[in-house]
Order: C-alpha cells, then structure tokens, then sequence
C-alpha cells in the first residue's frame, strides 16, 4: 500500500512557509522526554485543584520548582511564587508548566506559556473551546 | 502576539483535555493521573482516552512491566500533541521497550500513526512491538461520544476501518486494555526483547511508593463545583434555522441563490469548512460530488492559516478538486466567494464544520449562477465557546432542547453524557454507568463483542440501553442521578457500573450507588459492579459491607460475563 492510498485525501499542496513552520513545531516533540530532572511550575497555582495536585505530586517525587497565580508574589507550599510567568522564566528557569486553570482563560495561558517560551506546557482542562486552540495553534504565513 | 506554537520552536503543548504526561521512572507527573496505578518500567503508552489509558497502565504494571513514559493525546478536536508524535518519541527513548497506543473514533491520529509505523518497521532493524485499542467500534453514527473529538466526520475512516488499518501494519488490537499486559509481554519475547529482564529491571527501578499508605487525599476529597452551565456538543443547527445564520454572509454574494431542492445526483459539488485535525488548523473541505455514498471517498482536505483565512492559492485548489474551475465565470466567482464567505463565518461563529452541496442553475432555470441546495446545509458549531467563554450567545441560543431526546438534556444539567442506545430495540437491555467518554465507549465495545461470541445466545446479545459518561466533576449525587436516568429505560434488565477511578474516586462512586438504592426506585434491576483505580479498596468494601448484595468484580472479563448471564437471562 502506498502513501496515498492511507494518507487519504489530504492535500499535498501546503505553502512553503507554514510547512517549515510545520516541522519546527515537530521538532519540539523532544521537549516530552521528562524525567527526574524536569523543572516543573503551575500557572494557577494557589487554586484548590493546583494546591492538592502539587501536594501529590511532591510527594511522589516531581521536581516542582514554583508557580504563578496573577497578582501572588511570596510562598505557597514552601516553593515561590510568582505573579506571571516572565519572573517566573527568569527566576525559576522551568522545563514545563502545568496549566490548571479554568477552560475560559486556558487559551490566554498557552499563550502567555508560548510567549515565555517555557519548553513544555501540559493543559489538562476540558472545554476549552476549539477556536482558542487554532488560535494558539495557527501558521504563520 | 507572535508567539504562537507553530512559528516558533521552543514550545510543545499536550492536551488540552487529557491527563497529562507522566515518567515513572524519575517520578516526573505532570496532570492529574492516578498515581498508585503507575510503576517504573518500560512500556510507553500515548492515549486519547485517560480512563482508558489507566485501564492500560493498571494491566501493565500488574505484568510487572511497567511505565517508561505516559503521554496524553486527549478527546479534544485539536490536541497539542498526537500519536505520532508520541511515537517519535517512543522510538528514541532507550527506556520504551514496547508502545501501547490507545485511540478513539474521530480524527485522523490513528491512520496517521499507521502510516508512520509502516515506515518505522521497514525502516529499523527490530522494530519495538505495538498494541492498540480502538474506542468507539459501536458508536452510533452522528453522535459525539463523551469526548469533544469523539465523532467521525465526512471523509474521515471509522473506529472499524482505523482498526483495520493499524492491524494491516502489523499493529497487535486488544478488544479490552486489561489484556496489555499479557499481550505486550508475548509481544516483547516474540521481538527479542526479555520480558523478565524488563521485569527485573523495572522492579529494580521502584521507589519505596506504596499504594496503601499513600492516597492523593486532596484530590480524592475534592467537591465538585456546582456550576448552572454544564457542556454540551450538540449545536448543529435544523434546517430552518440555517437560512437565517447564513443571511450576513451569503447576501453580498451576488447571483448565489439557495434553493429548497435536493441536490441533484449529477452535476453537483460539496463545499465546506472543517477542522483538518493533523494540521491543527481550519480546512477547506470539497468534492466533485455530493452524493452521501461517495462523498466520503471524494472529499478532500485542504487546510489553511486560521489567522489569515484561505489564500487564493488555497481556494483555488479547493475549487479544482470540487471541479468547479471551469463553471461558467459568474459561478466561479460566487463558488470562491461563498467558500471565503464561509471560512469567515467559520472563524467569527467558532464552528465546526459549515457545508452544503451546490450545483450550477442551468439556462432555463436560472442564469448559470450557483445554487446552495438547503436540504444538503451542515451547520455545526462549537458550544463550548459558550458554555466556558460565553462568546456566540445568538448561536447557542439557536439550540432546540424540546426537540431533543429529554433525558440527554436532563444529563447535561449535572454534567453527565448521557447517549440513548438502539432506540426501539428491546433486545438493547444493559445499562451502562462508567466514568470516563473512553472507557465508556470500550465498555459498549467489549460487551457487544464478548455477547455475540456467548455461545448460548443469538447474535444480537451485549446490547447496552445506553452510554453513560459520569464526567469528570462526578459526585455520589451525580451517581444516583446516572441510576435514574439508566432506569427510566423500560428495556433495562441489568445495570453495569464500570469503573476506573482516575480524578474519579471509588469510595465516592460506591457511596453514589448505595444512594441510588436508597433513594430510587431500582425496580429490582441487578446490579454489577466493577471498581477499580482511586480508592479502589474504599470502594469494594463498601459495596460488601452495603448489605445489598451486589456483585462487586475486580476484572473487567469476569464483571462483563456476569452482566451478561443476566442480560441473556441466564444468569
């Protein structure tokens, strides 16, 4: 079987620009292998469902380094905690965060993860709505 | 705003919706995973469905394997990150020895990470062996099944035909996920690679995390939030409501009319806007025909920038294959002009999937203008936008809920899937109660599956009434609501509550059931249970001690037997 006949019916014609875009996005598929070492922040992190997760998983082991709740600055669980994620970038160094923030500002906060170019970002909320994740998927022409 | 994922290199998403990504053997957890059911170890799985994906990592880890790396693709429409993309990574990470890949009907992830299997296989010497399982064999068409992604769009292949195509690879399919462990074992010797060695190594790499003293209390304690807007999927428009959604964007199109006709057999297009999910980006979606039997082999993709709208190169692209480049000029312009108009509305009413067929009006009929037939007009909106953003009120108020089945809508309200099976058929009598759209969909799966291979039955055994998704905001209420609900079907002759608890926990859903017996009607309906997972041992001695006689199983094989005994009326 070739190709075309399992990759069905998608076109073969992508502009130039969004496929290098494409396979730069790929390239960040390494940014998966955590382990030990992984340096891990919350956004949302003084809310109830954040608190009880970074409990669990301190326990467990996870090298979680800190977090940020807008408008916080100073301690929670014994780890800092900062009011937005370019202090955080600077002070924290992370190698991922964990996104527990409610479904309508989700799509703000993988933004603003991108934009501090945190390696990688894992949003669990469901319903976020489909549109703000083209968004903050989309090409660049 | 530059930085966006794909113009820049730095960042990688996974999810939304989904668990998250967990390594066992640095104890690295990023989501929201149950944490006793992980061990370290070597397998990699990269799943749509969390529950299902527990049911996996649970079987795994009793084979003694365990876990290398854990990656959630999610039941979104979009994910951050897809199988493939676990794959490439499963392959150059030295502590995944075996892949398990759990997918999902909907989407393209499936016949994508075929396509890169067959590849890997031919490209490497000893290839790591792979299992899968597929969700949603027995789904009934047009609906979406728990998971927003759930649901198989025109063109795409089924849960059967994706099935096919993995194992046509060389793929190794599981009916149910208890069966990994055995199987990846098996698989790993046949490929060379020892599975006691994995087995030893993996033992050697366990911290002292014990399951019995150590229980994610705070999660397990958390109270659900009560919240008046709860989701659903459902907003596709009826036919009459189309005319008026469309008005603002088909008006400026000059000479486009609609007309109530049928599209005819021959002659006609089928134009759309969708979701191309591998892209993670809006499609032009056409073809050369609109005839429903042909259609889905004909449709073809073509995605575009969700910023920037189609280009002309895009469109015109779209327009050749719909075989529309050599209509009469008038209908060119109006066949570019509706597809742009089209992929405007798309973006400014955050829809799904926008379509109809269209043919060219001949001289006698008209002037060789477009025509947009109205039977054939798909308008599919996301309604999420709404419930979690309020954006698009005038589109979700557009919703009918009268027209609707009332216990689905009911459902809703406490934040439960609930999916009305076999409408009509009296044979359809299992009641379904689990938590999680994935392992819900397997359940219906494997119940039909194992009841037409139960020897003293006619085929049409393993029937559920219903699907039933608890949600992930479940509580004992919510639980006994789920029983009402189930119950209020007359063709209900046994209830089967499947549980794996991830954010879900047991304790909470056995306390739901003895609630149910308290306080509805149960009609004298048997009742088979199966927990597993959060609070696993909380919740089976409740069901012992409850005084109910219920019949509480560990393994899925032997609870769905049992629930089958009584179903064909043999138990």
């Amino acid at each position: 079987m070739t190709r075309a006949t399992l990759q069905v019916n998608r076109s073969s014609t992508r502009p130039f620009s969004s496929y290098r875009a494409l396979q730069s996005y790929e390239d960040t598929v390494q940014n998966l292998r955590i382990g030990k070492h992984t340096r891990v922040i919350y956004q949302g992190f003084t809310g109830r469902v954040a608190t009880g997760n970074a409990k669990d998983s301190l326990a467990y082991g996870t090298n979680i380094v800190g977090g940020v709740t807008p408008g916080k600055e100073g301690e929670h669980l014994g780890l800092p905690l900062l009011p937005d994620l370019r202090k955080a970038k600077e002070q924290l160094k992370p190698d991922a965060t964990a996104v527990f923030v409610a479904a309508p500002h989700c799509g703000k906060a993988i933004e603003d993860a991108i934009e501090a170019e945190i390696p990688l970002i894992v949003a669990v909320a469901e319903h976020i709505p489909l549109h703000d994740i083209l968004r903050v998927s989309r090409i660049s022409p | 705003m530059t930085s966006i994922l794909k113009t820049q290199s730095k960042s990688r998403l996974v999810g939304a919706n989904a668990p998250g990504i967990i390594a066992p053997i640095g104890h690295c957890r990023i989501g929201f995973q149950p944490l006793p059911t992980f061990a370290p170890g070597h397998v990699g799985i990269a799943a749509k469905s969390g529950t299902l994906s527990y049911e996996a990592v649970a079987s795994v880890t009793r084979a003694g394997l365990g876990q290398s790396l854990c990656i959630g693709m999610g039941g979104d429409i979009v994910a951050g990150t897809n199988l493939v993309d676990s794959l490439k990574v499963f392959e150059q990470d030295p502590e995944t020895e075996g892949i398990i890949l759990i997918g999902e009907l909907g989407g393209w992830a499936e016949v994508d990470a075929a396509e890169w299997i067959r590849d890997y296989k031919k490209r490497v010497k000893n290839p790591k062996p792979i299992a899968a399982i597929l969700g949603g064999v027995h789904a009934p068409a047009g609906r979406i099944m728990g998971h927003a992604g759930a649901w198989t769009s025109t063109g795409e292949k089924t849960a059967t035909e994706k099935l096919k195509i993995l194992q046509d690879v060389g793929v190794t399919m599981v009916d149910h996920p208890e069966k990994f462990g055995k199987v990846m074992k098996t698989l790993l010797s046949q490929s060379g690679r020892d599975p006691d060695k994995i087995i030893q190594d993996a033992a050697q790499q366990k911290r002292g995390y014990h399951t019995s003293t150590r229980r994610p209390l705070a999660e397990t304690q958390r109270k659900a939030r009560q919240t008046g807007a709860h989701q659903t999927r459902n907003l596709i428009l009826k036919p009459n409501q189309a005319p008026a959604a469309l008005k603002p964007y088909l008006s400026p199109i000059e000479g486009l009319s609609v007309t109530q006709d049928d599209a005819p057999q021959t002659g006609s297009s089928y134009l759309s806007v969708t979701i191309d999910r591998t892209a993670r980006q809006p499609a032009l979606a056409t073809a050369p025909t609109s005839d429903p039997s042909q259609l889905r082999h004909r449709i073809k993709l073509f995605p575009y920038s969700y910023l920037d709208g189609p280009t002309p190169e895009t469109l015109r692209s779209a327009v050749a294959h719909a075989q529309l480049d050599a209509a009469p000029p008038a209908a060119l312009a109006q066949t570019t002009a509706l597809l742009t108009s089209l992929s405007r509305m798309h973006t400014e009413k955050e829809a799904i999937t926008l379509g109809g067929a269209v043919s060219i009006s001949s001289p006698k009929e008209g002037n060789g203008d477009l025509l947009l037939h109205a039977p054939t007009i798909h308008l599919q909106f996301d309604d999420s936008a709404f419930k979690s953003a309020n954006r698009q009120q005038d589109i979700s108020a557009l919703r009918q809920r009268e027209t609707e089945d009332q216990d689905e809508v009911e459902a809703e309200a406490d934040g439960i899937v609930y999916v009305r099976l076999h409408p009509g058929n009296p044979a359809a009598n299992i009641g379904t109660l689990v938590n999680g759209a994935g392992l819900a969909m397997n359940t219906l799966d494997a119940l039909q599956l194992y009841g037409s291979n139960n020897s003293s039955n006619t085929t049409t055994g393993g029937l559920a009434s219903n699907f039933l998704d608890t949600g992930g905001k479940a509580t004992s209420a919510t639980v006994k609501k789920s029983f009402e609900l189930i119950l209020r079907d007359p063709r209900v002759k046994v209830i089967f509550v499947n549980i794996f608890g991830g954010l879900t926990d047991g304790g909470m859903i056995a306390e739901g059931i003895l609630l149910a017996f308290k306080e509805v009607d149960m009609r004298g309906v048997p009742v088979v249970v199966r927990i597993r997972g959060t609070n696993e041992e909380v919740g089976q001695r409740i069901i012992a001690e409850s005084g109910l006689g219920l019949e509480a199983f560990d393994s899925f094989g032997e609870a769905s037997a049992r629930v089958l005994d009584i179903a064909n009326g043999s138990g």
